[in-house]
């Protein structure tokens, strides 16, 4: 590695010097810069509490969280906007009655456990009466 | 610059009474040396005062803790070399740059800095030594331009000679495959 002009002939031309320049009375004055800092009090609480608050990193993590939450609520407006009052369903099967099946519509009801339907005694009599009896529902209708 | 050696410094910075004015002259003793030595690593002229009054502010803090098991010098430098690393880690990760656009960056700061005087041939020596990984031109730096032992780097930098020896090889070969390419 001693004799540098054999493995680097171009870079052992080149003449070895500092281009590298400081402002006037740099290193003067540089001492008493540093000096006047070290003497300085040291930061406040509030001052480190700031610095640490606007790190980079810091007001990055933040934004992402603020737009987070922005999209987050618009969504969530929307998908309110989505929920259909009674009203709005009421009307809409009026206006489209041959859009469903009825039928499809009670098997639905009667199949979900979810969906309790109510045991009426009174009606299960009055069925089994005219049941017992052959009496005809159309006939009491019109006899009604 | 002090005449005083580091012993007396550090002995005279241990005494209260003459602690600012023992670290006065620490600093006029040094700030030249790490001044360049942090120069060639961080390029611009307010970036490298920053580092340095930061380098030094450490040193204040660090000093009475200093066991002289190394040379003062030594230890100065490897904190200069860390302040130093530490900023350009810094400003990669401020403005989210991976290290090829650092170090194009680095390269811009030189071409538009008003405290850097050489011509052509030397730019393009500065911009060969900037397009060598850090280790190489940490190593390259301090060998080629400080004049510096292999021991000494070996003690600032904790690595084994051999290693520099090797880093200090590519990093010529690099910097004259470069000059060689840039002149055809």
């Amino acid at each position: 590695m001693e004799d540098l002009s054999k493995i680097a002939p171009n870079l052992s031309k080149i003449k070895k010097e500092n281009n590298f320049k400081v402002p006037d009375n740099y290193f003067e004055d540089f001492p008493t810069i540093v000096q006047e800092k070290i003497s300085k009090k040291p930061s406040t609480f509030i001052s480190r509490f700031l610095f640490f608050i606007l790190k980079p990193q810091f007001i990055a993590t933040f934004s992402i969280l603020v737009i987070f939450f922005v999209t987050y609520s618009i969504l969530n407006t929307h998908k309110e906007a989505n929920i259909l009052s009674s009203n709005d369903i009421a009307e809409y099967f009026e206006q489209n009655q041959t859009d469903y099946d009825e039928d499809l519509l009670i098997d639905f009801i009667v199949n979900d456990p979810n969906i309790e339907i109510s045991n009426n005694s009174e009606n299960d009599v009055i069925i089994d009466y005219l049941i017992d009896n052959d009496i005809d529902y159309s006939t009491l209708v019109n006899a009604l | 610059m002090s005449d005083y050696s580091d012993k007396e410094l550090l002995s005279f910075f241990r005494n209260n009474d003459k602690r600012n004015y023992a670290f006065n002259l620490l600093v006029r003793k040094y700030q030249e040396r790490l001044y360049w030595h942090i120069r060639r690593i961080v390029i611009n002229h307010e970036d490298t005062n920053d580092v340095l009054q930061n380098t030094f502010i450490k040193i204040f803090k660090g000093l009475d803790k200093f066991r002289e098991d190394s040379k003062l010098f030594t230890w100065l430098y490897r904190i200069a070399t860390n302040e130093a690393i530490t900023f350009l880690n810094k400003k990669r990760n401020f403005f989210l740059l991976p290290i090829i656009d650092l170090e194009s960056k680095l390269v811009n700061s030189l071409q538009s800095d008003e405290y850097f005087d050489g011509d052509e041939i030397q730019l393009k020596l500065q911009k060969a030594v900037l397009s060598l990984p850090k280790k190489q031109r940490l190593v390259f730096n301090m060998k080629y331009f400080e004049e510096m032992k292999y021991e000494e780097i070996s003690e600032i930098l904790d690595t084994s000679v051999g290693s520099l020896k090797a880093s200090y090889f590519h990093a010529v070969r690099k910097i004259e495959a470069y000059i060689k390419g840039s002149c055809n």
